[in-house]
């Protein structure tokens, strides 16, 4: 071995350790917030399921209609306020109700918010008070 | 005579390890560099996996909330409209005095377009099949009161695929 061959040897052998480090240090990253997400996904998957199943089966025991509306619509804060009660959520995760602006209903958000603040992942779907059999006339 | 020996032996076993390390090393700095490309090209790809599966949750939310608004609409004159399977509905206008067939026909939720595909009543349930703009299509099975007038409850959706953008414009 002469002392050419070592040198080079030597200073690419460094280059070529640190960057695959580097390489897997951010792959390794990559994965760690792919998991998270995944898991905030499922999250709030079982949020919207476990509000629906909750609307579905004891949403008509409580007033969640706006009052003396002729037209049968849902009052935003009413099912925010009974689904904050009965379906809590976990750290981490906004629940939000608004008016549809068409009237079709009301939206139901639920999003997961980052350490900064910033809404990670978002989910909306709008609730209609007919679907759940609110409005027997 | 014996020192010269061992010194052309040494020679030789000089020879035979110059140029050794510096093979090595760059078969090593390949492995150690198409190892860490693969995983980086996993990492992306499980990413990846994540974005397309909550693209897929968001447009099933966008499914969910067209049906929400279809059966909104259904009330008032437009509930006549649910007795009947949608292919009739412009063939039946006398029957349903008041009622407006288009109010059930297409509509926007969030600024998403939605198309009716079929509504097929039944007794006390009706299938009803919607399509996003994106081509989106999903199938509910809605709960009708005894009378076929009234919506009782929606069924959660059943992801049909995708049909071409082109037929719903």
């Amino acid at each position: 071995m002469s002392l050419p061959e070592v040198l080079i040897s030597s200073l690419l052998l460094a280059s070529s350790s640190s960057a695959a480090l580097g390489v897997w240090s951010q792959a390794t990253a990559t994965l760690q917030q792919s998991n998270s997400l995944q898991q905030q996904g499922d999250v709030l998957q079982l949020m919207q399921l476990a509000s629906h199943r909750w609307l579905i089966r004891h949403g008509a025991e409580h007033d969640l209609l706006r009052s003396g509306s002729a037209g049968c619509s849902l009052n935003p804060e009413a099912v925010a306020s009974a689904l904050n009660q009965f379906v809590p959520l976990p750290d981490g995760v906004k629940r939000q109700s608004v008016d549809d602006p068409q009237q079709l209903g009301v939206w139901l958000e639920l999003s997961v918010v980052n350490v900064d603040g910033q809404e990670a992942l978002l989910r909306r779907q709008l609730v209609s008070p007919v679907a759940y059999g609110f409005c027997k006339s | 005579m014996a020192s010269h020996f061992s010194h052309l032996l040494s020679i030789k076993k000089t020879k035979r390890f110059t140029g050794f390390a510096l093979p090595l090393v760059v078969a090593v700095s390949a492995v150690l560099m198409l190892g860490s490309a693969s995983i980086h090209t996993l990492s992306l790809h499980a990413r990846l996996r994540f974005q397309v599966a909550f693209q897929r949750q968001q447009a099933l939310d966008q499914l969910r909330s067209a049906a929400q608004a279809f059966t909104t609409m259904a009330r008032g004159a437009q509930a006549c409209l649910l007795l009947r399977p949608s292919v009739d509905w412009n063939f039946h206008k006398s029957s349903c005095s008041g009622a407006n067939p288009n109010a059930l026909l297409a509509g926007n939720v969030d600024d998403q377009p939605w198309r009716l595909l079929s509504w097929h009543p039944g007794p006390g349930s009706g299938n009803l099949q919607l399509a996003l703009a994106d081509g989106r299509r999903g199938t509910f099975r809605l709960k009708l009161a005894p009378d076929g007038r009234q919506i009782l409850g929606v069924s959660d959706v059943q992801l049909q695929g995708r049909i071409g953008s082109q037929a719903l414009s």
